[in-house]
C-alpha cells in the first residue's frame, strides 16, 4: 500500500469547452438562419450554399456532433479522471480524439452546404468522414476503458455506466447505419434500401438521441448535479433501475418514427409500445435528478448552475412525456410531418441538452480557471433569455404543427377536403414561423451573453489542472467471481421474464399468462433467497458485476443489442423483393437515377416525405397509399420525415413538365404563397453525365436488376429520356439541353409513384395544372 | 355506444399485459425503493462528493 499524487489532464476538458461553445454558437446562428427562410425565402440570398435543405442537415450535425458532443466530452473527460481517482490513460489519444472530432466537424461544415449527403437524417456525412467517426471514436473507447482499466476506486459510479451504454451504443448504431458502397470519394449509396432502410434509420436516428443527447447527459447529470447541489443523489437504488430500464427500453422505440408508413405493422407496434413504456424510466431519472436537491431548493434561487440544470431536467420531463405521447398512433397520425415534431426536438435540445450545457459550464469554468463566475446577473439573464425563448419557440411550434394537422385532414358535409391545396396550410402557420425565429434568436443572444461571461471569468483566473492524492492497495482482491456474473440469479431471471413476455406474441393467452405467473413466483423465490444471502454477508450479484467495467459492457451490449436484433433482423431477412400486390418496383432508368442523386444533393426529403400514410385525408390529397414493394430499389429511402410542402410519392404524371420547370425556378409562379426557394441553379448546370454506368453497376452490386445492356447503354438513354423532356418544354418555349439537372430531376419527379406500367416513352400530361396544386 | 366500439376486439390478452406490466412496475418500485438495504448501495453516492483536488476547494 503506498501513496500516490495525481494530476489530471484538464487541458483536454476545456479544449473541448471551448469547442462547443464555438461550434454552438455556429449551429444556433444557422439555425436562425433556416428558420429566418420559413419566413422570408429570399434569406438564401439566391445562393444555393446557404438554401434551407442544405443548410438544415448542418444545423442539427452542429448542434448534435459538435455543440452537445463537445459537450458531452469535456463532461466525460472531467468526470470520468476523479471517479476513477486516475489521470486519462494517455494524453496522446486524448489529443487524437480532440482534433479528430474538430476535423470531422469542419469537413461536415464543407461538405453538407455542397451538397455531399447520404440523404439519411442525422448520418448525412459521406462515407469518408463515416470512416473518420469510427476511427476516432474508437480511439475515445480505448482511452476510456483504459483509464477504467487503471482506476484507482474500486466502485463503477453510475454516471460511468452512462458513458459505457453511450461509448458502445454509438459505435453499434454508426456502424450499421453506415453500411454504404462508395461510387466515388464523394458520393456513396445506403447498402439497404426502401422499407429495409427506413428501419435502419430510424433505429440509429431515434437512438442518437437516446445514446448521443440523453444517456451521456444524464450521466452528467449524475456527477455535476450532486456536485452543485452539495449532496448525493436522491436515490442511488433508483438510478441503478433508471440505467437498465432505460438502455434496455430505448433501442425498441425507433418504429415510432414510422407509424402509419409502409413498415410492417407489428414493427409499428412494438416501437408504440416501448415508447410508452419509455416513459417510467424516463421520468424515474427525472424526478431522481429533481429529488436531489430536496431541502436546498432555496439555493436555486441564488445559484445560476442549479437553476440551468433544474430547468434543464423539467425540459427533460417534458420531452420524455411528450415522445410517448406523440407515439401512440391515432396522435401520431395528426402530428407527424407537422412543426409539432419541431417543437419537440427543440423542448429537448434547447430545454435539456443546451440548459444541461449551460450548467456545466457555468460549474466548470471558474473551476478550470481556479476564479469565480464573472456575472452571476448575466447568467440570469442568459436563463431567462433562453427560458422565454424556448417557451416561444415551443408554443409556437405546438399551435403550427396542431393547427396544419388539422387543417390538412378537414373535410366539409361533403367529404371533401377543405383545404384541398397544401400552401393554404403553410400560409396559415406564417405568423407561427415568425414566432419561432423570435424565440430562436432571443435564445441566441442568451447563449452569446454566457460566451461573454465565461470569456470574462477566464480572464480574472489563469487554468488550473485538478490533482488528487490516492492510496493505491496492491492486489486488492475483487468480490465474487466470473462464474458468479454468467450465473447470477438476476441474469437468468431477465431471461426468464424476457422469454414469458415473448409468451405473449408467440404462444396463446393462456399459456402466456402461465409463464407470466410462473415467472412473478419465481422472482418471489429468488427475493427470498437473495434475502437470506444478504442476511449472511455475501456479495450481491449487481456488487460482482460492478467491479468489473468488462462484464458490466458486456451485459450492457446485449441489453441493447436484442431490441435491436428483434426489431431490425426479421425485416432484414426477409426477401422484400416478393410484392404482396403482385407488381413490384421498376428499376430507375440511368436519368431518373440521376435525377433522384440531385434530389438527395439538394435535401428535397427535408420538406417533402414519399410516403401516403392510409388515411382518408392522405389518400384524398395525394392518391393511393404507399406500399413497401415501392421502393425496393431506392437506395437510399427517401420517405421525409417533415412536410413544409406535400407528399411526392404520387406527383409523377400529375402535372405536365412545364409546371415543374417553372416551380423549380419559380415556386410562387405555380404555388402563390409558397415559401419554397428557387432552384434557379438546376436549370444552369449539367449532370455527369458518363457516371451513370458506374451509377448502374453499383446499382446492380446492391441488387437492383439491371442488366449488362442497361449499363452499356446508360449513357444513350440518359440523352434520349432528356431529348424527350427537352423536347416537350422546347415546344412551350423553353430551350433547356438535354444534359442539365433541371431534367433530370423533373424525369424524376415524373416517374415518382408510376410504377404500374407508365414509363418515360409515354408522353408526359402537357395539359394544364389540376386544381388544389400545391 | 361503447359496446359496438369494442365489439369483435380481442381485448383479454390486451388487459393481461396492461395488468402484467402494471405489477411489473410496483414490484420494481416496491424493490428499489422499500425492499433494499439502503446501506448496500447509498455509499457508492457519495463517490463525487469525496473529491479533494484543489479545485473543489472553490466551492
Amino acid at each position: 500500500m503506498h501513496k500516490q499524487r495525481i494530476e489530471y489532464d484538464d487541458s483536454i476538458v476545456r479544449k473541448f469547452i471551448f469547442a462547443s461553445v464555438l461550434f454552438g454558437a455556429v449551429g444556433l446562428l444557422v439555425g436562425l438562419l433556416i428558420a429566418s427562410q420559413m419566413v422570408w425565402f429570399q434569406m438564401n440570398f439566391g445562393t444555393q450554399y446557404l438554401t434551407f435543405s442544405r443548410l438544415r442537415p448542418l444545423h442539427t450535425n452542429a448542434v448534435i456532433f459538435a455543440f452537445v458532443g463537445n459537450m458531452m466530452f469535456a463532461g466525460v473527460y472531467y468526470s470520468t479522471q476523479r471517479l476513477t481517482r486516475q489521470r486519462m490513460a494517455s494524453d496522446l489519444l486524448s489529443s487524437i480524439h480532440f482534433w479528430g472530432w474538430q476535423l470531422i466537424i469542419v469537413a461536415a461544415a464543407i461538405s453538407l452546404p455542397m451538397g455531399l449527403t447520404t440523404s439519411k437524417e442525422y448520418a448525412e456525412l459521406e462515407w469518408p468522414i463515416d470512416l473518420a467517426i469510427t476511427a476516432i471514436w474508437v480511439v475515445f473507447a480505448i482511452n476510456f476503458f483504459w483509464t477504467l482499466a487503471r482506476r484507482n476506486e474500486k466502485h463503477l459510479y453510475v454516471a460511468l455506466w452512462f458513458y459505457i451504454a453511450t461509448i458502445i451504443t454509438v459505435a453499434v448504431l454508426h456502424i450499421v447505419n453506415s453500411f454504404e458502397l462508395p461510387l466515388t470519394f464523394f458520393k456513396s449509396y445506403s447498402a439497404f434500401s426502401g422499407t429495409q432502410d427506413a428501419l435502419v434509420q430510424w433505429w440509429y436516428g431515434h437512438n442518437a438521441v437516446a445514446f448521443f443527447l440523453t444517456t451521456p447527459i444524464l450521466g452528467i447529470m449524475y456527477y455535476f448535479l450532486p456536485k452543485a447541489a452539495q449532496r448525493p443523489v436522491y436515490s442511488y437504488r433508483l438510478s441503478i433501475v433508471h440505467f437498465w430500464a432505460l438502455v434496455f427500453m430505448y433501442i425498441w422505440a425507433g418504429p415510432h418514427h414510422l407509424l402509419y408508413t409502409a413498415l410492417p405493422d407489428w414493427a409499428q407496434s412494438l416501437g408504440m409500445v416501448f415508447s410508452l413504456m419509455l416513459w417510467a424510466p424516463s421520468w424515474g431519472g427525472m424526478l431522481n435528478g429533481l429529488l436531489t436537491l430536496k431541502g436546498a431548493w432555496g439555493r436555486v434561487r441564488e445559484d445560476p448552475v442549479l437553476k440551468f440544470f433544474v430547468a434543464g431536467l423539467t425540459f427533460y420531463g417534458m420531452a420524455t412525456f411528450e415522445g410517448p405521447l406523440l407515439s401512440i398512433k391515432s396522435v401520431s397520425s395528426l402530428a407527424h410531418y407537422t412543426d409539432w415534431i419541431i417543437g419537440h426536438v427543440h423542448g429537448g435540445a434547447l430545454g435539456w441538452n443546451g440548459f444541461m450545457a449551460a450548467g456545466m459550464f457555468y460549474w466548470l469554468v471558474p473551476r478550470l480557471y481556479g476564479t469565480t463566475l464573472y456575472s452571476k446577473k448575466a447568467a440570469d439573464a442568459h436563463f431567462w433569455l433562453g427560458t422565454i425563448g424556448i417557451a416561444a419557440y415551443i408554443i409556437a411550434m405546438w399551435v403550427a404543427g396542431v393547427n396544419q394537422g388539422l387543417m390538412l385532414k378537414a373535410v366539409g358535409p361533403d367529404g371533401a377536403l377543405m383545404y384541398p391545396s397544401f400552401v393554404e396550410t403553410v400560409i396559415a402557420i406564417r405568423p407561427m414561423y415568425i414566432v419561432r425565429f423570435l424565440g430562436g434568436g432571443m435564445y441566441l443572444i442568451g447563449f452569446c451573453l454566457m460566451i461573454w461571461n465565461l470569456a470574462k471569468t477566464i480572464a480574472t483566473g489563469r487554468a488550473v489542472n485538478g490533482e488528487v492524492e490516492v492510496v493505491i492497495e496492491e492486489h486488492q482482491p475483487l468480490p465474487g467471481s466470473l462464474v458468479q456474473v454468467l450465473t447470477g440469479r438476476p441474469l437468468w431471471f431477465t431471461v426468464l421474464a424476457l422469454g414469458a413476455a415473448a409468451g405473449f406474441i408467440f404462444a396463446s393467452t393462456w399459456v402466456a399468462v402461465g409463464l407470466a405467473v410462473a415467472v412473478l413466483v419465481i422472482g418471489e423465490v429468488a427475493f427470498v433467497i437473495n434475502k437470506r444471502e444478504r442476511a449472511q454477508g455475501k456479495a450481491s450479484w449487481f456488487e460482482v458485476i460492478e467491479h468489473r467495467p468488462m462484464a458490466f459492457t458486456v451485459l450492457t451490449l446485449i441489453s441493447v443489442l436484442i431490441g435491436g436484433v428483434a426489431e431490425l433482423l426479421p425485416t432484414i431477412l426477409i426477401k422484400q423483393a416478393v410484392p404482396t400486390s403482385g407488381q413490384s418496383q421498376t428499376p430507375y432508368t440511368a436519368l431518373e437515377l440521376q435525377g433522384r442523386d440531385l434530389y438527395t444533393r439538394e435535401g428535397c426529403y427535408v420538406c417533402h416525405s414519399q410516403m401516403i400514410r392510409p388515411l382518408t385525408a392522405e389518400t384524398q390529397r395525394y392518391g393511393e397509399a404507399s406500399r413497401s414493394e415501392e421502393f425496393i430499389y431506392d437506395h437510399p429511402f427517401q420517405w421525409g420525415s417533415k412536410r413544409t410542402g406535400p407528399d411526392l410519392h404520387r406527383v409523377g404524371g400529375k402535372y405536365p413538365s412545364l409546371w415543374h420547370y417553372t416551380h423549380l425556378l419559380d415556386p410562387r409562379a405555380t404555388s402563390q404563397g409558397s415559401n419554397m426557394p428557387s432552384y434557379s441553379w438546376l436549370a444552369t448546370q449539367k449532370i455527369n453525365a458518363p457516371l451513370a454506368v458506374d451509377k448502374l453497376r453499383l446499382m446492380l452490386k446492391l441488387g437492383v436488376p439491371y442488366t449488362q445492356a442497361q449499363i452499356d447503354t446508360a449513357e444513350a438513354s440518359q440523352r434520349a429520356q432528356g431529348s424527350v423532356i427537352a423536347t416537350d418544354l422546347a415546344a412551350q418555349g423553353v430551350v433547356v439541353a438535354w444534359d442539365h439537372e433541371i431534367v433530370a430531376m423533373i424525369a424524376y419527379l415524373q416517374r415518382l409513384g408510376r410504377d404500374h406500367g407508365v414509363r418515360f416513352s409515354e408522353t408526359a400530361p402537357t395539359a394544364q395544372a389540376p386544381a388544389g396544386a400545391p | 355506444m361503447y359496446r359496438t366500439f369494442y365489439e369483435g376486439m380481442d381485448t383479454l390478452a390486451p388487459m393481461l399485459a396492461l395488468l402484467l406490466f402494471g405489477l411489473t412496475f410496483v414490484a420494481i418500485v416496491l424493490r428499489t425503493l422499500v425492499f433494499t438495504r439502503a446501506r448496500d448501495v447509498e455509499a457508492v453516492a457519495q463517490l463525487p462528493l469525496i473529491d479533494q483536488s484543489p479545485e473543489a476547494r472553490h466551492e
